[in-house]
């Protein structure tokens, strides 16, 4: 039963028992200020007694000392709760100087009752102790009990100065008091004589045993009742976090105070052959080892070695074939083995020198281990024939005889085509037999190469484009998929550039404003095969503005544009990005970072990768363009610059703005090409780390060769590029790693127009060049093995009237 | 992924059991058995083999099996000679089959159309089906849903002698 809590004003007679609601202070342990270092504090000093600095002191500087008459007793001001029969040893050490017998001092035990009233003092027998000489620090000790009244006890020194006039000294006080157990386990008893009620309030309830306190009509007494508490701890526990647990049998980790090692789960006697063709009977585990039965040892499948218990059967000696064992089962308490072309079946016994062959048949064979079963009192098996019994089999001798399953066999026989592996058992609740063959599932066609794909143009006849073109490899011909269909009041103008979006849905544009304040940039979907695009909203309605290059990030949920700025104008943004939705089109857009914002013309713009995008901007009247990358998150837009002084490419060295050339990223992001007119096939290192790298080595010196874009092919094996006029493609192998290799053996096709731009199909399969003058587009086949291919047919002739200045593929 | 499952029946002691084909929906992967019960995995789902169920759950559907009972071309007396099928009867419980012949053991498509039966013929004459061939095979189609079982199928022949 639980103790009751004590409760204000309750009646308690004498002998009940309560515990504190609040639990009762405990005692102190140290004797405050033991040697006097604290200065004048913690002591109850009588007449005569001061507290000094001094460097004679024993220990420290400071300590006390007596300079009056008689006797005096220098107290501890505090008084430490005992209990009766407490031992405890006090000292100090001192010195008394005095002459004769006129100076002497002793440690007191001066032990208090409940009221803390004196009751008797514990001192050395010899009550005056005489040092002799100031060098002479003396220890004085005394070891007592607690007499049975007592509840305190205080410790103290008496001096004594009978005559003469040299002082006596003390210092450095230490004892090995022990306070009374006090808090936990304490409970009390009322003790008064007759019942009375306790106060409003809890009382200030004794901390020793023994001890007793006033509570309104009710004494109580703190008593303690046997008590044993047990506390259980675990003697192994494991860590915080998971330990990198070894992979190797026999290797230990540490995991806090448990050490785990690894175990194999196989058996690793190397006499077990650790084969499927298993088969447990006579307290032994029986396994086929080719040719042979292995078996363990009685009731120990772990021990395959132990002689005279573990061992094997003999089998490959009692067949005329070299089949290895296939089967094993069992057959009224026999092991039956089964290879290809034969049947033993031997007496087992948990001795090995009791097993025997029984039997043994040739010509009647299994080799699907899974499909034997005990039936009944027969054992099913599955041969080449179909079904078969032991029982029916070895008495025809044969397994064309009638059995049960060969009402089943054609059946059994078609199932059992292909590599399907039989599976057996035996339903005894229904008396069934069941076999199952499992088909391995249809192995998936290999979808048809995709031949055609679609690719849009954008151009400078806005009459003409946007265009959405396809291009196919099959009948090696390219031509108009759809056409544009753009709503009304929508103005037509030229499309600098044009960019798809990852999912193909849409596709974007940076256009020439002078027409309209909407046809600086734009958006349309990219709908069905023959259904022309249909636009997006705008987002902004400018005027004063030229687009330049427009980008889709690589998940599909920004864009950004770039723009030249009338400077009769002022300096406006260079860039816009805006968060972009497939169906909704244009979201907000993200802030400009200052340096953008400012600017005249930022040429070009491209993510590289998901987290960097790069800038192409103008350097103002008369200076080189600068080659800027920004670190890009889509939750945040535009963030830090990166360094500017990490390999970015200087401009022409004429010191003019170039105005050919696009940024390309290579597919696997380590590298970045522009072509630009005088720098020809240019090229440096990229990382979505650092930024900008080193240039790589240019292929070698073209002459008198301007190129006007560049490609990568989408396997990062080749680029390409355009040829500004007079050429139409220069490819190269390529390699993030080395840069340009050698040039493919494809002829450099002569032009009369100006290159554009250039774009590989998806796939990688075809390549598209844009030009300024018919043929505005010309489509080729391409293989990164053997670069450029045979150029395709222009099916529709379709008419673009002025220059095609970029491509972009949907992609699948 | 199906499964091709052969059931050997147990029938009396000194009888011979019997043959039933299933085709599953997905592969036998595992067999166990707990009690009374059967248990098949495959793939990540278990399931138990139920005597009482006359549906298979489909994608969380109750979607009925059917069962067919396939006698092969049986010669019904002399081999070669031709016979006419004047009728038969058939026995059975639960729900009645729909029966066709056939006619021709070379082409197993050769088979006259289902005509469906009630779960006993037996009461009354045979049901007339005039067929003539050498061999004749029996072919009963259940459309499931419902237990059945088949107790036996008694035809009538006549054999055409002198005939080719």
């Amino acid at each position: 039963m639980t103790t009751p809590v004590w409760q204000p004003g309750k009646l308690y007679p004498p002998g009940a028992l309560v515990v504190p609601r609040t639990q009762p202070s405990s005692s102190q342990q140290a004797i405050a200020n033991p040697g006097f270092e604290e200065g004048d504090t913690g002591w109850s000093k009588p007449a005569g007694w001061t507290i000094i600095q001094n460097p004679q002191a024993y220990q420290g500087d400071w300590f006390a000392r007596y300079s009056g008459t008689g006797e005096g007793s220098l107290g501890s001001g505090t008084e430490f709760a005992v209990t009766p029969g407490q031992t405890i040893t006090l000292s100090a050490y001192y010195r008394a100087p005095g002459e004769g017998d006129g100076a002497g001092g002793r440690v007191l035990l001066a032990w208090l009752d409940a009221s803390k009233n004196p009751i008797s003092i514990s001192a050395p027998a010899a009550n005056f102790h005489r040092t002799g000489h100031y060098d002479n620090w003396r220890l004085s000790s005394i070891t007592a009990s607690a007499p049975a009244a007592a509840r305190f006890v205080r410790p103290a020194f008496s001096a004594t100065i009978n005559n003469g006039s040299f002082p006596v000294d003390v210092d450095s006080f230490s004892w090995n008091y022990a306070p009374p157990v006090t808090g936990g386990g304490l409970q009390y008893k009322a003790v008064q004589s007759a019942a009375g009620y306790s106060n409003t309030s809890e009382p200030a309830w004794p901390g020793v045993l023994g001890e007793t306190v006033i509570d309104n009509e009710v004494t109580w007494e703190a008593v303690r009742l046997s008590r044993v508490v047990w506390e259980a701890r675990p003697l192994l526990k494991s860590g915080a976090t998971e330990p990198a647990w070894p992979a190797a049998p026999g290797a230990r980790v540490a995991d806090h105070t448990i050490s785990w090692e690894a175990v194999s789960r196989r058996v690793e006697d190397p006499n077990c052959p650790n084969s499927k063709v298993t088969c447990i009977v006579a307290s032994k585990v029986f396994k086929a080892d080719r040719d042979i039965v292995r078996f363990s040892a009685t009731a120990n499948p772990l021990d395959w070695t132990t002689g005279r218990d573990a061992g094997y059967l003999p089998t490959g000696l009692q067949q005329a074939n070299a089949n290895d064992m296939a089967v094993l089962n069992q057959y009224r308490g026999n092991l039956v083995a089964f290879n290809a072309s034969s049947f033993q079946m031997w007496q087992v016994d948990p001795d090995p020198a009791a097993m025997a062959i029984l039997d043994q048949m040739d010509g009647i064979g299994s080799s699907w281990q899974r499909a034997a079963q005990p039936v009944g009192g027969e054992l099913f098996y599955m041969s080449q024939q179909g079904v078969r019994t032991v029982g029916i089999a070895n008495a025809a001798s044969n397994l064309a005889a009638g059995d049960v399953g060969s009402a089943i066999d054609e059946l059994v026989r078609d199932a059992m085509a292909g590599e399907v592996r039989p599976l057996s058992t035996y339903y005894p609740g229904a008396g069934q037999y069941w076999l199952a063959f499992s088909q391995p599932p249809e192995p998936e066609p290999e979808p048809d190469p995709i031949t055609r794909w679609r690719f849009v143009a954008a151009g400078e006849s806005g009459d003409s484009c946007p265009v959405v073109l396809y291009a196919d490899s099959a009948s090696k011909t390219w031509g108009v998929d759809a056409a544009p269909e753009w709503q009304e009041g929508f103005t037509y103008a030229a499309q600098y550039d044009i960019a798809v979006s990852p999912s193909g849905k849409a596709f974007i544009y940076a256009g020439d404003g002078w027409r309209g304040a909407d046809t600086l940039l734009g958006a349309a979907r990219i709908n069905g095969t023959g259904l022309p695009p249909t636009r997006y909203q705008n987002p902004i309605n400018l005027t004063g503005y030229k687009g330049q290059d427009c980008a889709f990030h690589p998940d599909g949920n920004v864009v950004a544009f770039s723009f030249h700025h009338q400077a009769a104008q002022g300096p406006g943004q260079g860039v816009r990005a805006y968060a972009w939705d497939d169906v909704t089109g244009f979201g907000a857009q993200y802030p400009t970072p200052d340096a953008l914002a400012s600017v005249y013309t930022v040429r070009n713009i491209k993510f590289a990768g998901a987290s960097a995008l790069i800038v192409q901007r103008d350097g103002g009247p008369n200076a080189a363009d600068v080659f800027e990358a920004y670190r890009w998150d889509t939750a945040a837009g535009f963030g830090a610059k990166f360094s500017e002084d990490a390999g970015a490419p200087a401009n022409n060295s004429n010191g003019a703005p170039s105005t050919a050339g696009k940024i390309v990223v290579s597919p696997t992001g380590g590298a970045v090409a522009i072509a630009a007119r005088d720098r020809l096939c240019y090229a440096l290192r990229w990382s979505g780390a650092t930024g900008f790298g080193a240039p790589y080595d240019p292929p070698g010196p073209i002459d008198g060769v301007e190129f006007a874009a560049a490609a990568f092919s989408p396997s990062g094996r080749a680029i390409v590029f355009v040829g500004y006029y007079g050429t139409v493609a220069h490819c190269y192998r390529w390699d993030d790693g080395a840069g340009f290799g050698e040039q493919y053996d494809a002829p450099i096709l002569p032009s009369t127009s100006i290159g554009q731009s250039v774009s590989f199909s998806p796939d990688g399969s075809m390549i598209a060049f844009t030009f300024n003058n018919y043929p505005y587009v010309r489509v080729f086949a391409w293989d990164d093995a053997t670069g450029l291919g045979e150029e395709f047919a222009d099916a529709d002739d379709y008419y673009f009237g002025q220059n095609v200045y970029d491509t972009a593929w949907v992609p699948a | 992924m199906t499964a091709t499952v052969f059931v050997y029946t147990m029938a009396r002691a000194g009888q011979p059991g019997a043959w039933s084909r299933y085709v599953f929906p997905f592969s036998v992967d595992a067999f166990a058995q707990l009690g009374d019960d059967l248990y098949i995995r495959h793939g990540d789902t278990i399931s138990v083999v139920d005597a009482e169920a006359s549906t298979d759950e489909v994608g969380g559907e109750l979607v009925p099996f059917p069962g067919r009972v396939w006698w092969p071309w049986l010669d019904f007396g002399s081999p070669g000679v031709t016979k006419m099928l004047q009728g038969f009867d058939y026995v059975g419980t639960g729900q009645g089959p729909a029966i066709s012949i056939g006619y021709d053991q070379r082409n197993v498509e050769a088979l006259t159309p289902g005509y469906q039966l009630p779960d006993d013929t037996l009461p009354g004459g045979l049901v007339p089906l005039p067929v003539m061939a050498p061999t004749l095979s029996v072919r009963l189609d259940f459309a499931g849903g419902q237990k059945w079982s088949v107790q036996s199928v008694l035809v009538q022949t006549q054999p055409m002698r002198g005939g080719p």
